[in-house]
């Protein structure tokens, strides 16, 4: 009965090919999120430092820079003050950070290649204070997004320094860097860890395991099987030894071993995805059934609303596997809808943006989940934010804030505005993170400063934004979370629109099948670079507007 | 589809109901389930099968709709299940597949609010068109063609480079294998290795000297469940000596651990000799780093013989390790 490939066969066929199938995971990974919150945390240090006098003697070209922006701009030095006074505020916050630890139960060692030698990290806490309620400030460590997560060592960044010309502004006091943008830039990345968010139920597998149906194999079939499979691995890992049951749907044959797939209730992190776009290419009206904008919808996917081959491949998956929405256990779909008072179901909320129209059970689970109007991102930063500003002091205040952080990191992602898994998604993010360094300067003075002065100033936009709306609405006690999302991601758009070869189907495609340098050379060109650059250094720009504002929120 | 299927499918949506207990729709299913294997173990084809599944599950999930809007939907999910498949095995192409998605969405819309053509269509649909024969001016339309509301069939839309995407999708999946090794089966996602350094060196166990690449090693899998580290570099600062080179190179390579050059519990020394043939990504990334490039960018994940796979480690920028980097 086991139509599984031999393990030798398997290492054939690995090495003919040498690469493996990757998933198009749909999110920035996970330590770009980091590295943007990161640097948006430590421009706004250098410009509270500025502000009070207080930057190092090495830091003259930045504080060159940042005079020179208030010279243009006198309201900057205002932004300068506020800073100062939000610096506190955010160093105070709970880490959140829960350990690493091995096997035993005790923490993890470090890399025997770096300043740890093999030991674990002494993080030098006051007796009797846990990790997790270390005040930001105080973290005598950079962490790695990995860290409490999985880690293969401590989980500690030992090659981490601020980007660029920033690493004069932070330098070590009291025997360690300023660690709260690390820490921050951690949180951030907690979205794609969500795995409860979006849980499928199959209508499919358990019936066709059932060894009645089980049918021979052929070598016609079993190429049959490998194709299917080439998708089903290719596209959602977990599923790999759920090949036999494609199989199965595909008509051919079934196999009664289906091990690791719960059929009711089943996760994996690329679902965690579906909840992170914001559609905001224009629709006709009445389209967007339960958000002002929808967020992932495969059926109008990409830029002009036509699904590319790869989106279409997803479309098999669901629809083959039956693949529904486990409503009753997946956390997104309540979460993520976003209902405030006043207005209550699809009325204006308390943040003067539409609210979300209730959805239950009956609306999300009788189509196949990839058919589904998924929660548009800009929800899940209100969901993180509503938590964050009840209890700022909670250990898992940062985690909360987190969200609003991811959000606005998805945004600066042109695949996520088009709703799209396709269309050069995984291509374009992984190049933004394999050049992130480059984009934003970090081996290069003059270029690092340029960096530092077009977020900052761009930041101030965005603060103007902020305060403009605290005025006409008198919520001096609110971000408008909703409204700048989707302005971001509105303005990401916009900029790639500019730029149409940003939208490459064949680049996903290449991608899919491991052709590594046909997926990511497509966004190697100048003006690729300069898209990238510009989306990632506006999504840092409002991120630090943001932290600045958060601190008043709470303060 | 036959009345008298549709007679026999109502008889048994209603014997399609579970004890209560803490998911009441998980159960629901599962006694669709059964109630589909005893269809199955009576001779009904599994294609039919499947629909029955859809209805039924369709029918747990909203149990306060009419039946007539339960069948609609499980007809739906049906349809698009058999697209699916005919789309995976090549039956249909992909300008007629995604006709078939908008097809049914825009008819699973027109007839939620139409709840006469709900039951007219649970009376008949001969051809599968997903448009009742009370309404069907064009019997016989191949059930994937997209129609019109009197079901006569519609022109499918041209998609731009249809062609191309066709045959890089045909070709794709015709070389696409899948790794996989049932050792891995419940193993714990593995954790995420770390990039740490490559250099000139030493390959002891081979006997020759090339490339090494030290990443940390990733431990706590099950017995036989082989670990494979993907490895994903980004050359960067092309030899000024040859103009010809691109600014950037984006290569792939895959290690089993079996490969590992070294014993040692924390890391893994993976070897790219010089002087031997290589596979095409190990060619490719040895002549990057032996001539063409200065620097890398690099990253590993750690994928286990199932496929799970680690998240991607932090990208990290370097040139040789000084000292080179022995296995």
């Amino acid at each position: 009965m086991l139509r599984r490939p031999s393990r030798v066969v398997v290492f054939l066929v690995l090495f003919a090919h040498a690469s493996i199938l990757a998933p198009p995971a749909q999110a920035h990974n996970e330590p770009i999120h980091q590295a943007m919150t990161d640097y948006a945390y430590e421009v706004l240090l250098a410009g509270a430092l500025y502000s009070t006098g207080s930057l190092a003697r090495g830091a003259a070209d930045v504080e060159d820079r940042l005079r020179r922006l208030a010279i243009a701009n006198p309201a900057m030095n205002g932004f300068y003050a506020d800073m100062a006074k939000a610096l506190p505020t955010l160093r105070q916050l709970k880490s959140g950070l829960v350990g690493e630890f091995n096997l035993l139960g005790l923490p993890k060692e470090c890399s025997p290649f770096g300043p740890f030698q093999g030991q674990p990290a002494d993080w030098q806490l006051p007796p009797g204070q846990p990790l997790e309620a270390t005040e930001m400030g105080s973290l005598r460590f950079p962490v790695k997004v990995t860290f409490g997560r999985g880690a293969a060592f401590c989980g500690i960044d030992e090659d981490w320094q601020p980007s660029g010309a920033l690493a004069t502004v932070n330098v070590p006091v009291n025997g360690h860097r300023d660690h709260t943008g690390v820490a921050l830039g951690y949180h951030s990345a907690g979205p794609d860890f969500r795995l409860h968010d979006w849980r499928m139920r199959s209508t499919t597998l358990e019936t066709l395991q059932d060894p009645f149906v089980a049918g021979s194999i052929g070598a016609g079939v079993s190429a049959l099987v490998f194709a299917l499979c080439a998708i089903a691995c290719g596209i959602m890992p977990v599923l790999c030894p759920a090949c036999p049951a494609i199989a199965a749907g595909a008509g051919g044959i079934v196999i009664d071993e289906i091990m690791s797939l719960d059929a009711s209730e089943f996760e994996h992190s690329d679902f965690v995805g579906m909840g992170h776009h914001v559609d905001v290419k224009p629709s006709p009206p009445f389209t967007s059934l339960f958000d002002d904008r929808r967020g992932k919808f495969a059926p109008e996917a990409g830029p002009t609303g036509v699904p590319d081959t790869l989106e279409l491949m997803t479309f098999v998956l669901f629809d083959l596997l039956g693949w529904h929405v486990n409503f009753a256990a997946s956390d997104g779909a309540k979460n993520y809808e976003i209902i405030l008072f006043p207005g209550g179901s699809g009325g204006i909320g308390a943040d003067e943006h539409r609210n979300s129209i209730n959805r239950g059970a009956s609306d999300w689970e009788p189509e196949t989940a990839i058919h589904n109007q998924f929660t548009p991102v800009d929800n899940l930063a209100r969901f993180g934010w509503k938590r964050f500003t009840a209890d700022d002091e909670a250990i898992e205040a940062a985690e909360q804030l987190g969200f609003s952080l991811h959000a606005l990191g998805d945004a600066s992602s042109p695949m996520h505005t088009v709703g799209t898994a396709g269309h050069g998604h995984r291509p374009y993010e992984d190049s933004v993170d394999m050049k992130y360094h480059e984009l934003v300067g970090s081996e290069s003075q003059s270029q690092s400063l340029a960096t530092i002065s077009v977020v900052m100033a761009r930041a101030f936009v965005w603060r103007q934004a902020i305060l403009a709306w605290r005025a006409q609405t008198g919520h001096a006690k609110d971000v408008p979370l909703r409204d700048l999302v989707t302005q971001l991601a509105v303005l990401t758009r916009q900029k790639a629109q500019a730029n149409p070869a940003v939208w490459s189907s064949a680049a996903s495609l290449a991608y899919f099948f491991g052709s590594e340098n046909a997926a990511k050379g497509a966004y190697e060109t100048p003006a690729m670079t300069a898209l990238q650059r510009d989306t990632i250094v506006e999504a840092i720009a409002l991120k630090l507007a943001f932290l600045v504002s958060t601190a008043e929120v709470i303060q | 589809m036959k009345t008298r299927l549709a007679c026999a499918l109502v008889l048994a949506a209603s014997a399609a109901t579970a004890p209560a207990s803490a998911d009441p729709v998980d159960d629901c299913i599962r006694s669709s389930r059964q109630l589909t294997r005893t269809f199955l173990q009576n001779g009904i084809a599994r294609d039919l099968a499947r629909f029955y599944l859809e209805f039924f599950a369709s029918r747990c999930q909203s149990p306060s709709e009419p039946l007539a809007t339960s069948w609609l939907v499980g007809r739906v999910n049906w349809d698009r299940a058999r697209f699916a498949r005919d789309f995976a095995t090549g039956a249909l192409t992909v300008e007629q597949y995604a006709a078939t998605l908008v097809d049914r969405r825009r008819k699973l819309a027109a007839l939620r609010a139409d709840p006469g053509a709900q039951v007219a269509l649970v009376l008949g649909d001969a051809d599968l068109d997903l448009v009742p024969d009370r309404d069907d001016r064009c019997p016989g339309t191949p059930s994937w063609h997209p129609t019109d509301r009197s079901g006569c069939p519609t022109e499918v839309p041209r998609r731009p480079g249809a062609a191309d995407e066709e045959r890089r999708l045909r070709r794709g999946l015709a070389g696409a294998r899948v790794l996989y090794n049932p050792s891995c089966d419940g193993a714990p996602k593995p954790p995420t290795p770390t990039a740490i350094a490559w250099g000139r060196g030493t390959q002891t166990k081979h006997g020759t000297q090339g490339f090494n690449l030290a990443v940390a090693k990733v431990t706590g899998m099950p017995p036989g469940c082989e670990i494979f580290y993907e490895i994903q570099f980004r050359f960067i600062d092309p030899n000024p000596g040859n103009p010809s080179l691109p600014p950037a190179k984006h290569v792939s390579v895959v290690f089993a651990e079996s490969e590992d050059l070294l014993s040692e519990p924390t890391h893994a020394v993976f070897g790219l000799p010089v002087g031997q043939p290589l596979s095409p990504g190990r060619t490719a990334a040895r002549q990057a780093f032996f001539a063409d490039y200065f620097r890398v960018t690099w990253r590993v994940r750690a994928v286990s013989g199932s496929t799970q796979a680690s998240p991607w480690s932090a990208p990290v920028t370097q040139g040789p390790a000084p000292g080179g980097v022995d296995g």
